[in-house]
């Protein structure tokens, strides 16, 4: 386990390059304490697991959808922090996960971490993401007549007066 | 038979109705509805802070006869609806509005609860609550001070002070 004083991002970002190389596309160090990287949706379980069992990050404080109109793709984006028993990390780590924009989905990682239950709802409802063997994807912030096919975070969906 | 009883029950009605609205007695009950208004503490965004510092002793609009949110929604007669109304919110406010003893009044708290506010083109919103809920009160403000909201109650006591007393209705 790691504590308050060793975290290191450098060095974890060596390790997970060392680890998985070609698969974790650029990891890089945006500011202190903020490691950034990008991953293949069919690795995703392996390296979130790789990242809990390593690194103690075995909290996700957010997960938010992106829309890419133009290169016509959905980044889910997972803000993983750590709740430890060493006290709170300073650390936080956001995984980035490009998805297809005409059929969006991806594994979900509720396996993994049970705190994205609800915010991999949230982004299905809203950006209409598909999180592959979610326990319960159902509506969360939206009425429960919603229209189908309408996910009014994407940015071809249009307001009223607009 | 139900036909007959109806039928008295409805005569009865009318007769209690007329004697309630003589003006004596109307003033009597409408004095006792009016300094013991009851809300429901349902809290639906960021305007239940300032209607929780209207509970406090700073503002204490309990001194006017608005007594501290309460837990049973059969002993409350007013619904303060507390800002921001999104549709899957809607449906439950009905819900415990349609639960309340009548007579029950409605204050709208709030921008969002009177037109949508800040969200007004949002994709989940109500623009304003009076398009679920009879408002009796508009309380602007974003959110509004709680002497805003003591003036509404206020201006609701009046309301009820000077409005006839309907049972047949039940509102
Ligand atoms: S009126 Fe302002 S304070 Fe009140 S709920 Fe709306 S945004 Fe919040």
């Amino acid at each position: 386990m790691l504590t308050l004083q060793k975290v290191n991002e450098t060095k974890i970002i060596d390790e997970l390059r060392d680890k998985f190389g070609e698969r974790i596309d650029t990891p890089k160090l945006l500011r202190p304490n903020r490691i950034v990287m990008t991953v293949e949706k069919e690795n995703v379980i392996e390296i979130a697991q790789f990242l809990k069992d390593t690194y103690a990050l075995n909290y996700v404080a957010s997960v938010s959808g992106i829309d890419y109109l133009e290169e016509n793709k959905f980044v889910v984006v997972y803000h993983v922090s750590s709740m430890s028993e060493d006290g709170h990390l300073p650390l936080v780590l956001a995984l980035k996960v490009p998805v297809d924009r005409q059929t969006p989905f991806m594994p979900s990682l509720v396996s993994i971490w049970k705190s994205v239950e609800w915010h991999e709802r949230e982004t299905w409802e809203l950006f209409g993401i598909e999180f592959k063997d979610h326990p319960r994807l159902e509506r969360l912030l939206l009425p429960e007549d919603w229209p189908e096919n309408q996910f009014p975070l994407r940015k071809d969906f249009l307001l009223e007066d607009e | 038979m139900f036909a007959v009883g109806n039928a008295f029950v409805g005569i009865l009605r009318n007769v209690v109705e007329k004697i309630v609205n003589v003006k004596p007695v109307r003033y009597l009950v409408n004095w006792a509805r009016l300094y013991s208004l009851w809300p429901v503490h349902l809290t639906t965004a960021c305007c239940s802070v300032e209607f929780g510092a209207a509970s406090c002793p700073r503002f204490d609009v309990e001194r006017m006869g608005m007594i501290q949110a309460f837990g049973s929604l059969r002993q409350c007669d007013l619904i303060i609806i507390e800002g921001t109304v999104t549709k899957k919110m809607g449906k439950r406010v009905k819900k415990v509005y349609s639960q309340m003893a009548s007579p029950r009044y409605v204050i709208a708290m709030g921008a969002c609860a009177i037109s949508g506010g800040i969200y007004y083109n949002s994709y989940n919103i109500h623009k304003g609550v009076d398009e679920i809920l009879p408002v009796d009160v508009y309380v602007p403000g974003c959110p509004p001070r709680p002497e805003a909201l003591a003036h509404g109650v206020l201006m609701l006591q009046d309301k009820i002070r000077k409005g006839r007393v309907n049972i047949t209705k039940g509102e």
